[in-house]
């Protein structure tokens, strides 16, 4: 590809022929302001914020809009432009409610972050603001007209990605207004996107709206485990309280742009209510137990029928778990395993909705068949696992890894419970299903472990560890390794991930990666 | 009272001439031989005579027709299109639908002349909406061109294909700003795009697209038919030939006058207008439509109507339509009325022509009904500034030059607001 | 209400969209009809239109409140515009709506109890050498003033 070299405030910076000023200046680290730009969106050219000074053209340009060509000299520092900008800004603000006190975007608002930088000037406005409805209830997100800057990032995004064209703006000049059409909720899976990309605090997600101020919040990279696409995210906690409150998209142009479905968004709250607590032992009734007695009764109950034994792998499990979990219960001698996953839904060929989100619930289910190979394990497939227990040639299972997202797959596996006569089950969360297991052990969920996944895009992505585990919850490395000993000496569950990736997933899927500084964007397969 | 002298009438010629909107009267007068001319030529010949001619767009932009069309690619293989601006709606201008209502078969000639210019088989007259006349006229002057093989297929017994349509629009000034007008013709509302790309290169349909105003059009057929070089003769060096100004206001003969480039702005109000009503005393003179700055008595005494004079004043011929204002009339009344207008106007689109235009008009509404304070006075003068130069097209700059213009050079109006803080 | 054009009209909307390359060019005149049709533009009239053009439903609601010649609701017979801008203000148009205001007894955008007549104000209509103009539904009246206002009211009400 061509490429061209300018200089952006006096600094050379050499970018792919058709780069625009505002990506060129990005590239070397300048920042320029702007509202209506977005990475991901088409360009709309309509905030002025981004002005920059051309050498040889007479007015300030919109960085957004002009292509950097050869020896372009470009300036943002310059008095005219600061002024130019300075009074763009104050446009914007001329109507926009003083309500930061009460607006949910406090902190992370571009207006309030462009007059720290750019405005600082006392109000000239004395007239009456033009008024706008406020507070309107659009399905998920909280929709306030008044402090909308018209920026339409979110009229784009629901025309460009979701494509289902709900958003509007009415009227024309300062009367113009955003909403939907029909004033009606907002029809498509990916509305919180829509409170990311909004600079101002005109779209709030209900589901995070007053919960927290966003200073009060620590975020952590990582990856969505909701579906098989695994959508790169920032999952935020309270820095003291270490309470999980939003999980937003992380860019990654190779995978989710900047977005993730409301799924992902919003299904950690499924992810978080209703968890197994502390291992519970079935005795005509479910009664609390400790890892110690449950890990004495795996261990004896598969080393005196290893043969009759059929170990579930739950493909939510992370690389390093699904390795843990296979040589341990191989070392005990089973040889009967079977991927947790939608078969039907694996084999589609068109497995997704078009944008983001898979038929296919499993994060890891890709990284789980490869590793099943590379051990040269046999997969009996979920079907024909559950097939073999319904016909009795295996009596004893274990599920391991079960978490919240793979909730559907539960009940079938659950339902070939009964015909067996033992079975234990690893899961996040408490379901009906599990009724008729002997053992209901607590599992982590994945935003309580660290490993890595095998996407359906064939991307090796890292799971970060963002809170510590909830109860007496622990992950599989902790299982299988409890099971191997038969008592309750811990094992730190982020070495053993670290281990086995150096041993094999590094070398198998991603050489050159390292474990505690993998590759932010992830590596394809 | 000064002598009446007689206007230059190139595209006027003809206009009293009774039912000269029916294609029999027009064809009478010689109307169509330059089309059938032009079909046998070589296109870029004809460019080149508009060249020549160097006359600029009508409009209000002023761009010269002949680089227009000559920036135009021919060979992308995608359709271009020809789209007649009929939409005027800037306050003071009626030039078009006169030449629309009295004279559409001579805008069709220039259309076919242009078309062939610039190899466009089909154009497109947009009309603003409220022109419900004119529009009835120039369908049925289009359906008789069809009806005598002037337009369609086989123009005039030539290879040619040229259809012309027309399209209302409902009601939006911005529509006459190209883009505008375009986003309007792709049935979306009227927001003027982002440049680049420039229409010439990807327009209606993101193929290459010629907009050209009613004025200029209707030019042509003179243009081509006594050569580019006559038609220089007329007006300036900067401003060639002849052109229709729209004079209102108080005067005893208001209307439109087609007149060289270069004479008075004395000749047209005194001359053709007839006067000042009543003998009222001259206040101020708004020269190109409601968005050009306006010249005081000494200014207008000095005037004269072409591009390079008006620069020189701080102002322009825009569109060509001249407001006469009377010394008993309060100036600022109508420098509200115009802050409304573009406030009215705004397609909302870039943040500081929405919100300033709103401001703008807020603050000449207190001034103009004593409300207003010194401080209202000196942000109408920082907001029109800050509106200026810094949007997609050029709607905020013509809100904000009349008002910079009223305080520059009517300062004394606005002396009771600034006293009063 | 069914929302379906008259056979006259679908056949003058099928001839109107064939002029152009693609169906939603035929945005404004397809709503022309519409409100021909219903006098002013309901939802369900947008809806019907959007699906006509193939278009989403949202861009013609947005086209509706864009474009000032479209009605969100219904209007007097005669709809009184009154050009508010600077030449007809300076010739006087204040006046004539003032007159409008006390003969009708209604503000701006209302109409009359009995359905006859809405007063609009509304921008330039190319009308200022005639200045003032009132544009009485499609029609001109030009230099206008207040007794021939008056007189225009009468007829409009004697053709009841």
């Amino acid at each position: 590809m061509k490429t061209v070299t300018l200089t952006i405030n006096g600094q050379a910076v050499t970018v792919n022929e058709g780069t625009t000023v505002f990506q060129a200046a990005q590239a070397a680290g300048v920042f320029v302001p702007h509202y209506c730009y977005h990475p991901d969106l088409s360009i709309a050219g309509v905030c002025r914020m981004c002005m920059v000074e051309i050498e040889k053209v007479p007015r300030p340009q919109i960085s957004c809009n002009t292509v950097a060509t050869e020896g372009m000299v470009v300036r943002t520092d310059t008095p005219k432009i600061k002024d130019t900008v300075k009074g763009v800004l104050e446009l914007h603000l001329i109507n926009h409610p003083l309500d930061c006190p009460i607006c949910d975007k406090a902190g992370e608002c571009k207006l309030q972050d462009f007059y720290q930088s750019y405005g600082l000037y006392t109000s000239r406005m004395e007239h009456e603001k033009v008024h706008k409805p406020k507070v309107q209830d659009i399905g998920t997100i909280v929709l306030d007209s008044e402090r909308c800057i018209l920026c339409t990032r979110c009229v784009r995004f629901t025309d460009e990605v979701t494509h289902s064209n709900e958003l509007g703006i009415f009227n024309r000049g300062d009367r113009s207004e955003l909403r939907t059409y029909d004033e009606g909720p907002l029809k498509n899976d990916y509305t919180g996107n829509l409170a990311d990309i909004c600079p101002v605090g005109a779209l709030t997600a209900k589901d995070f709206r007053f919960q927290q101020r966003v200073w009060f919040l620590d975020k952590t990279k990582s990856v969505c485990t909701m579906c098989a696409h695994g959508c790169n995210t920032a999952v935020s906690i309270n820095s003291s309280t270490k309470k999980l409150y939003r999980v937003e998209p992380r860019r990654n142009p190779e995978v989710n742009q900047s977005w993730i479905c409301d799924t992902g968004r919003w299904g950690i709250h499924s992810l978080t209510e209703n968890r197994v607590a502390t291992p519970l032992k079935n005795a005509g009734g479910f009664l609390d137990a400790t890892w110690n007695q449950a890990f004495s009764e795996m261990k004896r109950a598969i080393t005196e029928a290893p043969e009759k034994t059929l170990v579930f792998l739950s493909t939510a499990m992370t690389n390093e778990e699904v390795v843990d979990v296979c040589q341990v219960m191989f070392a005990l001698g089973v040889k009967n395993f079977s991927w947790l996953v939608d078969e039907a839904v694996v084999s589609e060929t068109q497995p997704f909705d078009g944008i983001l989100k898979h038929h296919d619930l499993s994060a890891n289910a890709r990284g789980t068949a490869e590793i099943l190979k590379r051990l040269g394990l046999t997969n009996l497939g979920m079907k024909a696992g559950i097939d073999k227990v319904k016909t009795q040639p295996l009596s004893q299972v274990v599920a391991v890894g079960l978490d919240a997202a793979q909730g559907p797959l539960w009940v079938e596996v659950a339902a070939v419970i009964p015909t067996t006569t033992q079975s234990f089950v690893h899961a996040t969360n408490h379901h009906p299903s599990f009724e008729a297991a002997k053992w209901v052990l607590p599992n982590t969920t994945s935003f309580e472990k660290t490993g890595t996944i095998v996407s359906a895009l064939a991307r090796v992505q890292k799971v970060n560890r963002i809170l510590p585990a909830q109860g007496l919850a622990r992950d599989s490395h902790a299982l299988a390794w409890g099971i191997s000993r038969g008592d309750d000496r811990s094992v730190p569950s982020k070495e053993r991930a670290k281990t086995i990736f150096e041993s094999s997933i590094q070398s198998w899927f991603c050489p050159g990666e390292k474990f505690s500084q993998f590759n932010e964007m992830g590596v394809a397969l | 009272m000064k002598l009446l002298a007689p206007e230059r009438r190139i595209i006027l010629k003809n206009i009293e001439t009774p039912n000269l909107h029916q294609l029999s009267v027009y064809q009478a007068a010689g109307g169509y031989q330059t089309a059938r001319k032009a079909v046998a030529m070589n296109p870029d010949a004809i460019i080149e005579e508009v060249k020549k001619s160097g006359i600029r767009g009508r409009g209000g932009a002023g761009f010269p027709t002949g680089s227009k069309w000559g920036f135009v690619p021919f060979k992308t293989g995608k359709p271009i299109y020809l789209l007649c601006n009929a939409d005027e709606s800037e306050p003071g201008c009626f030039k078009d639908r006169l030449l629309l209502e009295r004279n559409p078969h001579q805008l069709i000639e220039g259309i076919i002349i242009a078309s062939f210019a610039v190899r466009s088989l089909k154009s497109y007259i947009y009309i603003r909406g409220e022109y419900a006349t004119a529009a009835k006229v120039v369908q049925k002057a289009i359906d008789e061109a069809y009806g005598q093989g002037f337009l369609g297929k086989n123009v005039m017994g030539s290879t040619h294909t040229i259809d012309v349509v027309l399209h209302r629009g409902a009601g939006a000034y911005i529509c006459g700003e190209e883009t505008g007008l375009i986003s309007s013709l792709e049935g979306k509302k009227g927001y003027p795009r982002l440049k680049p790309p420039f229409p010439a290169v990807s327009g209606f349909l993101n193929c290459p697209t010629v907009v050209n105003n009613v004025e200029t059009l209707s030019t042509v057929p003179w243009i081509l038919a006594n050569g580019g070089e006559a038609y220089a003769t007329y007006g300036t060096e900067q401003s060639r030939g002849t052109r229709l100004f729209c004079v209102s206001g108080w005067v005893n003969r208001p209307g439109v006058y087609e007149e060289e480039l270069g004479c008075t702005l004395r000749d047209m109000i005194d001359g053709h207008a007839g006067g000042m009503k009543e003998g009222a005393k001259l206040k101020a003179v708004i020269p190109g439509g409601s968005s050009t700055p306006p010249l005081t008595p000494e200014e207008v005494d000095k005037a004269t109507l072409d591009f390079e004079t008006m620069a020189k004043f701080g102002t322009f011929l825009g569109a060509g339509g001249i407001i006469v204002i009377p010394d008993h009339f309060p100036l600022l009344k109508l420098l509200e009325r115009l802050t409304e207008f573009y406030w009215d106007e705004s397609c909302g689109q870039c943040t500081p022509c929405r919100e300033g235009t709103g401001w703008l008009y807020k603050m000449m509404k207190a001034i103009e009904h004593g409300k207003g304070t010194a401080q209202d006075v000196a942000n109408l003068q920082k907001t029109a500034n800050q509106m200026m130069g810094v949007t997609i097209c050029a709607l905020s700059d013509a809100a904000a030059m009349p008002v910079l213009g009223f305080l520059k050079k009517f300062p004394n109006e606005f002396k009771s607001a600034r006293e009063h803080t | 209400m069914k929302y379906e054009f008259t056979p006259e009209r679908m056949k003058e909307f099928q001839k109107v969209k064939a002029k152009y390359e693609r169906p939603r060019s035929a945005l404004l005149p397809a709503l022309y009809l519409a409100q021909e049709q219903w006098k002013f533009l309901s939802d369900e009239a947008i809806q019907y239109v959007a699906g006509l053009l193939e278009m989403p439903a949202r861009e013609v609601f947005e086209a509706v409140s864009f474009y000032t010649m479209f009605r969100k609701k219904d209007m007097g017979k005669y709809c009184l515009q009154v050009c508010n801008n600077i030449t007809c203000t300076l010739m006087g148009s204040e006046a004539l709506l003032d007159l409008l205001h006390k003969e009708l007894d209604v503000g701006l955008s209302e109409t009359t109890k009995d359905g006859m007549f809405s007063i609009l104000s509304v921008q330039c209509l190319g009308s200022c050498g005639t200045a003032p103009v009132v544009q009485i539904n499609e029609n001109y009246y030009e230099n206008m003033n207040c007794d021939r206002l008056k007189i225009t009211l009468q007829q409009l009400r004697g053709t009841t």
